[in-house]
């Protein structure tokens, strides 16, 4: 009885998330389908390519700019994850173990930075960088990066830290170990799921990263992908190109999407932590 | 190998909470010394601050006459065992008990013999590669005990450490820390709200209550002249039995009986008639032979507990003018008062045969603890 109430049940959340499944990656399948067309059959509207060429992906690496802007997205995204989860790794300690004055301040004001609109600080921001130096350079997007992942790495972390016994600290003082190491050899392994969703997050945020990148840069010093992909020109001022854009999606996706399958457990370990105890 | 001496230790939290009130406490060296006392009695802060992970208020703390109050909880050379046992999730075993070693920066060599040495004591060495999680509640206490003694400390430190074992595990393993400690002979302090693993550890026990000793002796002393009625009510399972009475003419008058008090309680100052509580031990309460006549009484019997070996009889008394009793009885956390009935405990022997019902003729034996029925202190001798 129960088996056969279970099936249409189980047939019906099968096929919602094939739907929804679908319905996100159609999308990215069409990208895919574009990067590889040859230039003449971009228009064809059919949705996969007659014939597949890798000329719009030759094109992008050979032009100077792309590869310039790739190597900025590594590095800026790589810096400011690992400044943001280190930082946040050591924030949310004091914040969770430490009993300071203006605790809830530090808590509350992390979590009115996540809610501001970043678009609102583009224009002084971009005034500011310009006046001190920090315009088109790593540092002048790696700063507000951080600034607003922190508080994402921090709320991720804390909740980790809360799930580790108090005790297991108390015991590594005891064994001789000072303050850091106990946080190192201890606390860190333990919280390590939360660093690592906190890093792929923060990182996916650098990675993704739009509107600052097409503010606060203006050449191959420090532009990064997404802002560079803007930048691309057909080969003549009437002419589209499709072709690069789709091939540059696509080149972007692929460590993003590397990254996410090899962590996904603990990614989903991670979203999840905190919320059931136990 | 370390003498602990607490001198005028005393402990209040920043939200007024008086949590050890002045203190002093002598440990000697190489001594099983047990802290019990029921939960909130501020033995676990004691502990911490030995330890290191609480600061006292006021008062100094020494370990072989070097003041180390102030000193970090791992230069103390200290080793503790957590309630919760607190043994690193994601280390295998051989890692948990290396780590003070580790941290010490030891030679490998050195680190790997010593692990061998203590998994050997402790019957470990199957499991040595095993994570925490797949352990049983015996096995990870004996992990905890592992990294304890690899350091060979200076002192042991134990938390509570059996209360999260099964029953027949915890006599086990309590039979097991006897014979280790006996071996190591280093000095221990023992943490526990049991006053029978009290009794069976400790060579000597401080019993705490409301953030202060109530006595330190050795588990007979406890037992047989407990410094107050809390101690009374505290040492001795089932609980010693309290009731009303007044010492009059050389005798010992209970509500429900007389005894003849012997010598040493003549010439008491406050002279004769004066209102004391008896404390009786369930098993200064016997079945009355025939023909007895001091101290028998004849008792409904309310309930039966055969235990094979012993068996106690549980039965109520009704007293008048019992209510200031009441109201001590209730501070000092005795249960056996209730509106003017007392419940008993008498041990009888387990070969005779006793339902509920039934009424007793019993007798109460000498040797009795008198207490003063205004401050709960025992009357000297």
């Amino acid at each position: 009885m129960k088996r056969m109430a279970a099936y249409p049940e189980n047939a019906f959340w099968r096929l919602g998330s094939l739907l929804v499944i679908g319905c996100a990656l159609l999308p990215v399948a069409w990208i895919v389908s574009l990067s590889l067309k040859p230039a003449a059959d971009l228009n064809d509207g059919r949705f996969l390519p007659q014939a597949a060429s890798l000329e719009h992906y030759r094109a992008i690496f050979g032009d100077a700019q792309f590869p310039a802007a790739l190597w900025n997205s590594v590095g800026i995204a790589a810096i400011a994850t690992l400044l943001a989860v280190l930082l946040g790794m050591l924030a949310a300690y004091a914040i969770v173990r430490l009993r300071f004055r203006g605790r809830r301040l530090v808590l509350g004001g992390a979590l009115a930075i996540a809610m501001f609109p970043p678009v609102a600080v583009i224009g002084p921001l971009f005034d500011l960088w310009r006046s001190i130096g920090l315009f088109d350079t790593w540092i002048g997007l790696i700063l507000p990066y951080m600034t607003f992942t922190l508080p994402l790495a921090i709320w991720i972390l804390s909740a980790f830290y809360r799930e580790i016994p108090w005790e297991l600290e108390r015991a590594a003082r005891l064994d001789g170990a000072t303050a850091l190491q106990a946080f190192f050899h201890i606390i860190v392994p333990l919280a390590a799921p939360g660093v690592f969703t906190a890093a792929i997050l923060v990182f996916i945020f650098a990675w993704n990263d739009f509107l600052f990148a097409a503010a606060l840069t203006s050449t191959n010093a420090a532009r990064t992908v997404p802002a560079a992909i803007a930048f691309f020109t057909g080969s003549s001022r009437f002419d589209l190109p499709t072709g690069s854009i789709a091939a540059a999606s696509v080149v972007v996706t692929l460590p993003l999407l590397l990254v996410l399958l090899a962590f996904q457990r603990r990614i989903v370990a991670g979203l999840t932590a905190g919320a059931v105890k136990g | 190998m370390a003498a602990i001496i607490l001198e005028g230790i005393s402990k209040r939290f920043p939200d007024g909470t008086e949590a050890l009130q002045r203190m002093d406490l002598h440990i000697a060296d190489g001594e099983f010394f047990i802290l019990v006392g029921p939960s909130g009695c501020g033995k676990s802060t004691l502990l911490n601050i030995i330890a290191g992970l609480a600061e006292p208020t006021t008062g100094e703390v020494r370990v072989d006459g070097r003041v180390v109050t102030a000193l970090d909880p791992g230069k103390r050379n200290m080793a503790m065992v957590f309630q919760s046992y607190a043994i690193y999730p994601h280390m295998t075993v051989r890692e948990n008990i290396a780590f003070p070693l580790r941290i010490a920066k030891l030679p490998a060599a050195e680190i790997a013999a010593r692990v061998q040495e203590a998994a050997a004591m402790l019957e470990l060495q199957a499991l040595l590669d095993r994570r925490p999680a797949e352990l049983s509640g015996g096995q990870r206490q004996r992990v905890a005990m592992g990294r304890a003694i690899v350091r060979r400390p200076a002192a042991f430190l134990l938390d509570e450490p059996l209360s999260n074992l099964d029953a027949r595990l915890r006599v086990q393993m309590r039979a097991e820390l006897a014979r280790l400690q006996q071996r190591l002979v280093t000095t221990t302090v023992y943490v526990t709200h049991d006053q029978t693993e009290a009794m069976t550890l400790g060579q000597r026990v401080a019993v705490l209550w409301q953030g202060r000793i109530q006595q330190v002796g050795t588990p007979r002393e406890l037992y047989q002249r407990p410094a107050n009625l809390f101690v009374a009510g505290f040492v001795g399972s089932p609980a010693m039995n309290f009731l009303p009475a007044r010492i009059a003419g050389g005798r010992l008058v209970l509500p429900v009986t007389e005894i003849p008090l012997r010598d040493e309680w003549q010439g008491q100052p406050g002279g004769e008639a004066r209102a004391v509580i008896a404390g009786i031990r369930p098993e200064q309460i016997r079945k009355a032979e025939n023909g007895e006549e001091a101290g028998v009484f004849d008792a409904p019997v309310e309930m039966v507990e055969w235990l094979g070996a012993d068996q106690y009889v549980h039965f109520d008394l009704e007293i008048a003018a019992a209510t200031h009793l009441e109201a001590l009885s209730g501070e000092a956390e005795l249960t056996q008062w209730r509106e003017g009935c007392v419940r008993l405990v008498a041990r009888v022997g387990a070969g005779s045969r006793v339902a509920a019902g039934d009424v007793l003729r019993l007798c109460i034996e000498g040797g009795i603890s008198l207490f003063d029925p205004g401050s709960g202190v025992r009357i000297a001798r």
